[in-house]
């Protein structure tokens, strides 16, 4: 039987576990900060190392974040909640077990509505709970030097130990690696949105360890659970989650059977492989963490918690519709990142303070004086998602570059390169040129166009000269023009473009031409 | 009737990364045992009436601190106590399975 056809045979059943590092100044339960990138076990107390004698005291900023993070998941939050130990040996782990909580969870419930080939699901969540992080170990080798196979020792840097992360369960509601891939950038969306943490995959900030069974097409009961880990980014998610389809059908087709085990994606090879058997949540021993107190929430904290919430993506995507009149399309891929819909409209604004116009107010957005805006508005969308995107993903950049303060294309210098193919300075085509300089040298268009010489002649006297000239040496051409061939034109504005160097501009050509010659 | 098995302490001591002699496993599962057994008696007691807690400190709510930096350790002090560093890190044996 070919591969195609067993796996055909099963339906996979996906959960998602997803780990969120919160953006707080410090770290769960000490003063100590999170700040990332600094020197090893140099962000390090008493606390998160774990020595004896020590007690963990509960950070207020942590406790707002994991509640912002599960009301914006339609989830329940527990006005009560407990805190729990999680034991296990592991170096990465200085006290032996990790503060997390356990059957009394922060929240319970909520959902996400993913998208996945422009249809809507909506993916039930279990729960939301607050936790700390372990350390990182650093296996043989040296740091930054990579691991050494064999090496007979590893080194811990505990620097992450102890910053506050949430843990987001979902149901096992998803299908398919491109669904578990939708909801995975929704809930990245929706946390960037909060502004709850950077959650950012490749440096660890938001990590996905999705639980992947297969079962028989229309059977109900669900399959042994594998775990897959290292998956760093979006794309690794849905590779590995493929990957592991087809392993699991070949292996049931095969009649073989699913070890309930954890595996790794190895991204070169583009594999999983075995790591460790599961440890059952019995040989955690859970038990109520004995120096914390339960949580306690009042409930006007939650409710204004509530009122806080920031314009989420789809209500953002549905006001960049209404407000600038983008396409669908464009509003949706301009609000996939908060950071680049901020940018978005920092640049319109810029535009719209220009025109003088006021800021348009729902309902009065098809009033007088919005096409200019709407105009603008899309011109300067067409920028973001083509050449702008196009030179992010090549220099490597994610949207949160954007808004550095040393952004080497802040929306004030696209708004001004805006302007100048508006006002005939330079040519679409010319700006494309002037775009790639801004961004790699960080000086505004106005700079670069002086500095190149790329300005069009738009002083008509000076063109006026040149078109003289044209015409006079092309008297067959201008006779074509005359009886109304209008190809004879493009030859003429050809010849004043070449003896200009390409810096004309062809609307002042087209006119002059057509007045001289009287066509 | 033996409250934990000789394989229950074998495995414990598995999660626990300990090691033990067949000597040992025989006299900690007995000694085990003897203590798990001493502390059943408290589930003689009627708790039908009692709300379950998580504290010992009923009614009482953890606190809360502002999220604000304060002063933890220099390297050299994290470090100080460590039986093997290196290069800043925390040396340990080799764990990758
Ligand atoms: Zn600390």
């Amino acid at each position: 039987m070919s591969e195609d056809t067993s796996r055909s045979r099963y339906q996979a059943v996906i959960a998602l576990e997803v780990h969120v590092e919160l953006g707080t100044r410090t770290k769960a339960f000490c003063g100590c900060p999170t700040t990332f990138g600094a020197a090893p076990n140099t962000q390090v107390c008493p606390i998160c190392l774990g020595h004896p004698g020590v007690l963990p005291v509960l950070n207020r900023r942590a406790v707002e974040f994991a509640v912002k993070a599960a009301l914006a998941l339609h989830g329940q939050v527990h006005l009560e909640s407990v805190f729990a130990r999680k034991n296990y040996f592991y170096p990465d782990l200085p006290k032996g077990y990790q503060i997390t909580q356990y059957d009394r969870p922060l929240a319970t419930g909520g959902h996400l509505d993913v998208e996945v080939d422009g249809e809507s699901r909506r993916v039930r969540i279990r729960r939301l709970h607050l936790e700390e992080d372990t350390g990182k170990l650093i296996h043989g080798g040296t740091p930054g030097g990579g691991a050494t196979t064999g090496a007979p020792y590893s080194l811990v840097d505990y620097n992450r130990s102890g910053v506050p992360l949430v843990e987001i369960v979902s149901e096992p509601d998803l299908r398919t690696p491109a669904e578990a891939r939708a909801y995975l950038e929704a809930l990245h969306s929706i946390l960037e949105y909060l502004g709850v943490s950077d959650v950012r995959m490749e440096e660890g900030s938001m990590r996905c360890e999705p639980n992947i069974s297969l079962r028989p097409v229309g059977t109900e009961k669900l399959g042994v659970p594998v775990e897959i880990k290292n998956l760093n980014s979006f794309r690794a998610v849905e590779r590995g989650l493929a990957y592991e389809t087809e392993r699991q059908a070949a292996l049931l087709a095969g009649g073989g059977r699913v070890e309930r085990e954890t595996r790794g994606w190895d991204e070169g090879a583009e594999v999983t492989t075995f790591q460790r058997r599961k440890e059952s949540a019995d040989d955690y021993r859970y038990f109520p963490e004995p120096d914390l107190l339960p949580l306690v929430l009042e409930q006007d904290w939650v409710e204004a918690i509530r009122r806080s919430l920031p314009e989420l993506r789809t209500a953002r995507r549905e006001r960049l519709v209404r407000e600038y009149g983008l396409p669908a399309y464009d509003a949706g891929v301009l609000t996939a990142s908060r950071h680049l819909a901020d940018y978005y409209e920092d640049a319109v604004e810029l535009v719209e303070a220009s025109q003088g116009a006021s800021v348009p107010t729902a309902g009065a957005a098809d009033g007088p004086g919005t096409a200019p805006l709407h105009a603008a508005a899309k011109t300067i969308s067409n920028w973001l998602m083509g050449d702008v995107s196009r030179l992010m993903n090549e220099a490597g950049l994610e949207p949160l570059a954007m808004r550095a303060k040393t952004f080497a294309l802040p929306p004030a210098a696209l708004v001004e390169l805006v302007a100048l193919v508006d006002e005939g300075t330079i040519s679409g085509k010319m700006a494309k040129d002037v775009l790639e300089a801004t961004f790699s040298t960080g000086k505004p268009p106005r700079a670069i166009v002086a500095e190149k010489g790329l300005a069009q002649i738009s002083d008509s006297g000076a063109l006026e000269t040149v078109v003289a000239r044209v015409v006079d040496a092309n008297p067959s051409a201008v006779a074509e023009l005359r009886a109304g061939k209008d190809r004879a034109m493009g030859f003429l504005v050809g010849q004043v473009m070449k003896e200009t160097g390409g810096k004309a501009n062809p609307r002042m050509v087209n006119e002059l031409v057509r007045k001289m010659v009287g066509s | 009737m033996a409250i934990i098995t000789r394989e229950e302490v074998e495995h414990v001591a598995l999660l626990a990364r300990l090691a033990f002699s067949p000597d040992e496993l025989d006299r900690f599962t007995a000694q085990l045992n003897d203590i798990l057994g001493h502390v059943t008696r408290l589930g003689g007691l009627d708790t039908s009436a009692v709300e379950p807690t998580a504290s010992v400190l009923s009614g009482a709510a953890t606190p809360l601190r502002e999220d604000e930096v304060w002063e933890g350790l220099t390297r050299e002090e994290a470090l100080a106590s460590a039986p093997a560093t290196e290069k800043g890190l925390f040396k340990v044996p080799r764990v990758l399975e």
